[in-house]
């Protein structure tokens, strides 16, 4: 057996996780050994239980082998994926870098290629239409400088995230918490698919494995270990997206944060994570600045000015326009943030709307297009 | 002998006319009533028999035989009271028999032998003109129910012995016709709700506008922000009905039992504003004998459905006939019923089950618990609606100001010339409104130059609009047109149209 056949072996077995895994790798050094080891020998390692060394006698036996491994690796092959483990070159080292990386990685389309610089951009799933366009204009600027996206296929953030980066047609990696051949939540499948075609989906988990609450901080420590920086988008004060920004300062990473209102519960997160040090996201240029920082160099970096280019606008298109900016605000806060007439405004709002610079994000409700 | 009288029932909200025949023979005392009658149609028999004897009339035993016909009919009501104690009395020869002829009766009796009010007396007596009867005899107290009904003498009698008294010409009775003829359509001015409202501009035009051309309205927004204050405003500012449409709006009530001596004609628009518990009978009307439902009983007026999301999905589904027709087609076992329901509908909801969003600071829905709230009320519903408003959080400034925008008496002027402006460009025509102008015909009422026709075009793309939404934009920007008392379809009039899309 090989060292990928090997690792699809211990990880089947009943009752043997990561944590064992990597006891059983640290006496036997190779797999191999564990594989060709007897039961007496399996007495000396720490942290595996008789009843652990049961499970792995009953496991060599040919039946089980050639239903759990042989039969599995076809499965997966006619099923386009991949398993990448720990032992192989594919293997990104960012993540074997870090502490309890997974055994192996199940893969749909590529993983990234080592010297292409990724950025993950994480946050809450109930965002704001503000955080949502923010995270799409971040990811969308970075894909254009060449950047790989990371993040976890979740809804609100992540998808926005996901999303600008496609928009760009640039590479985005979505990690899953759950199995490789599942699409959580459902309602993603097309971004999903878009992933596999332009950069990769990838998991720990098998195929097969639901949903469960308690792989999702588990998966979050690879899109950090995955990525060169984080950026926190939107987070309220106990956001999973900061267990990610937690791992990511564990792991040695760079951890951004997009600062937002004080009194914003969305912003808690995001402010205190600032507060304590993360790096301030103002621009795409905070997050490539930081990425040269880690020794990339990033060609084609635009300036700050250059981010938001100027439109022209007649003088009454300017003056809503003006008023309408990154926070929903509805017809009325228009009125009278400008002083002018419903029907003045409204007009104005549908012109400036047909013309792209601003979007209706929900009934009555505006906000600018951003990257104008 | 024999003796026979017209009588008429109820039926949906038209009446059917039949013959009330006694005949008394010899034979083994009895009194049997025939001709597919209900049971409170065979009641009858006691309340007539003791209102007589209490009415200090005597019969010899005889064997009485009383039939209506036509006999395939299933007849219902209280109204054949009177008449069986009047042909009654023919066949006694207590009252001459050919005063009856072309007399239509109608009436409930009681014991003491007075005469009790009916429901649908309105139906039941314009039916009667139609069919050629040339007077009749009603409770006295629906006589101000049926002042405005023209081509038959009516009478009104409180008691058997007035009525025997008045066929025997011993006293007389005058009609009632022309008593209020002319009708009390001075509208009573209405206390000025729309002045009570502070702020709320946006909301308030949406349903100015809306009321113009009788569009359906949505209003969306967070709770306690003045949704139902302002649905509750709008009887102010409807325009007056004429009498014909107070007519028909009073024969829905007439047959619903709604009318009295008090409210004895509908001379408002209607203002109708179910619980959102309301069953899908109660709603569209039913039962073994229907009755109008809600939305008929909004006919003409304004059917206000508060929390529309909270409705149970059967009964928003059962508006889409009417609010495509303006009728509702019951069908039961002893037939088809058609009661009319053009309404306007004005629905409220908030925008997602809290209530608050997208104000991501008091609403933590995510965004498929918003998608899943809206997604409540069904596309083919949603699609009727001409109106979406945004009815925004109340401004501190705004209340503290108390800063009124429009009051209902404005308001109310600008629509009653809307409304006429509406009449004379569709004289000849079947359209009554705005909103029902066909699609075939929109250019020649909403005609837009070059430039709107751009914007539309733009719109049409951007917006992926569907043919109906176009023409509902259309239809709109007629109606901000006519509130804005333009003749011509102006750029800001189509802008602020599109701007009341759907989504």
């Amino acid at each position: 057996m090989n060292n990928q056949e090997i690792c699809i072996w211990l990880s089947g077995i009943k009752g043997i996780g990561n944590k064992k895994i990597r006891c059983l790798l640290e006496y036997f050094e190779s797999p191999h050994n564990i594989f060709l080891c007897d039961r007496k020998e399996l007495y000396n390692v720490a942290g595996i239980s008789d009843k652990d060394i049961d499970n792995i006698v009953l496991a060599k036996k040919e039946e089980y082998i050639s239903k759990n491994v042989v039969d599995y690796i076809d499965r997966l092959k006619k099923r386009n994926i991949r398993y990448v483990d720990c032992f192989s070159e594919e293997y990104p080292k960012k993540l074997k870098s870090i502490y309890e990386y997974p055994i192996g990685l199940y893969v749909r389309g590529k993983l990234q290629s080592e010297n292409q610089p990724v950025v993950a951009i994480v946050g809450a799933r109930n965002c704001s239409e503000y955080g949502k366009s923010v995270a799409r204009e971040l990811a969308s600027e970075l894909s254009s400088l060449g950047v790989g996206i990371i993040s976890g296929l979740a809804r609100g953030i992540d998808m926005a995230a996901h999303s600008g980066a496609l928009h760009k047609d640039g590479k985005t990696y979505a990690v899953l918490g759950c199995g490789i051949d599942r699409c959580y939540p459902p309602e993603n499948i097309e971004v999903f698919m878009e992933c596999i075609k332009s950069g990769g989906v990838i998991s720990e988990y098998g195929p097969g494995i639901p949903p469960m609450a308690g792989n999702f901080p588990m998966r979050n420590r690879i899109i950090s270990g995955l990525a060169d920086a984080v950026v926190v988008v939107e987070a309220k004060k106990k956001s999973g997206s900061l267990i990610t920004a937690d791992m990511a300062l564990d792991q040695g990473k760079s951890v951004l944060a997009v600062p937002g209102r004080i009194a914003d519960a969305l912003s808690e997160g995001c402010n205190n994570l600032i507060y304590n040090g993360a790096t301030m996201v103002l621009s795409v240029a905070d997050v490539v600045k930081e990425l040269e920082n880690n020794g990339y160099f990033i060609t084609g970096s635009k300036s700050e000015d250059e981010t938001f280019k100027n439109i022209t606008l007649a003088s009454l298109e300017e003056m809503v326009y003006d008023v309408v900016c990154l926070v929903p605000k509805n017809i009325k806060e228009i009125m009278n943030d400008c002083n002018l007439e419903y029907q003045i405004v409204v007009e104005t709002l549908i012109k400036l709307e047909l013309m792209d610079v601003i979007v209706q994000t929900s009934k009555g409700y505006y906000v600018r297009v951003m990257g104008n | 002998m024999f003796c026979k009288c017209f009588s008429a029932f109820v039926d949906g909200i038209t009446s059917i006319s039949v013959t009330v025949e006694a005949d008394i023979g010899n034979g083994m005392p009895g009194f049997e009533m025939v001709g597919l009658l209900s049971c409170e149609v065979k009641e009858a028999e006691e309340r007539v028999r003791i209102a007589l004897k209490n009415s200090g009339i005597k019969f010899p035993p005889k064997h009485i035989t009383i039939n209506i016909s036509p006999a395939s009919i299933r007849k219902v009501g209280t109204a054949f009271d009177l008449p069986i104690a009047v042909v009654l009395l023919g066949a006694f020869n207590l009252i001459p028999i050919n005063n009856l002829e072309n007399t239509l009766i109608v009436g409930e009796l009681s014991l003491d032998g007075t005469v009790k009010a009916i429901k649908g007396i309105l139906p039941i007596t314009i039916n009667s003109a139609v069919n050629g009867v040339s007077r009749c005899i009603i409770p006295a107290d629906n006589t101000r129910e049926v002042s405005v009904v023209e081509g038959v003498d009516i009478y009104g009698v409180d008691s058997i012995n007035t009525l025997i008294e008045f066929l025997t010409g011993r006293i007389s009775v005058s009609p009632c016709y022309g008593m209020n003829r002319d009708m009390d359509m001075q509208h009573t001015i209405e206390e000025d709700s729309f002045a009570q409202i502070a702020g709320q501009e946006e909301a308030i035009r949406a349903v100015g506008v809306g009321v113009c051309g009788m569009h359906n309205i949505m209003m969306t927004g967070p709770p306690g922000c003045g949704k139902t204050m302002i649905a509750k405003a709008i009887p102010s500012i409807m325009p007056n009905m004429t009498m014909k449409e107070s007519l028909d709006v009073s024969r829905i009530y007439s047959v619903a039992g709604l009318l009295n001596t008090d409210n004895y004609h509908i001379t408002k628009r209607p203002f109708r504003a179910p619980h959102h518990s309301i069953t899908t009978v109660g709603m569209t009307g039913g039962g073994a004998n229907p009755k109008p439902g809600e939305i008929s009983l909004a006919s003409k007026g304004v059917l206000f459905l508060d929390e529309l999301p909270e409705f149970s999905v059967k009964v928003i589904e059962t508006l889409r006939q009417p609010l495509e027709e303006g009728i509702i087609q019951i069908s039961r076992l002893n037939g088809t019923y058609r009661f009319p329901a053009d309404f306007m509908l004005i629905a409220a909801r908030n925008p997602c089950k809290c209530g608050y969003y997208p104000d991501r600071n008091r609403c933590n829905c995510s965004e498929n618990e918003v998608r899943r709230y809206m997604r409540r009320v069904s596309r083919p519903i949603l699609d009727r609606i001409d109106i979406y408003t945004w009815v925004s959080q109340m401004d501190f400034q705004d209340i503290k100001n108390n800063r009124h925008i429009y009051s209902s008496l404005e308001l109310k002027e600008r629509i009653e010339n809307a409304r006429q402006r509406q009449l004379e460009r569709f004289k000849g025509t079947d359209i009554s409104y705005n909103s029902n102008i066909p699609s075939a015909c929109i250019y020649d009422y909403c005609k837009i130059d070059k430039k709107g026709e751009d914007l539309l075009e733009k719109a049409f793309k951007k917006y992926k609009l569907t043919m109906r939404g176009y023409y509902k934009i259309l239809r709109v920007a007629r109606s901000i047109a006519d509130f804005e008392d333009c003749n011509k379809v102006e750029l800001s009039h189509i802008a602020e149209a599109i701007s009341y899309r759907m989504d």
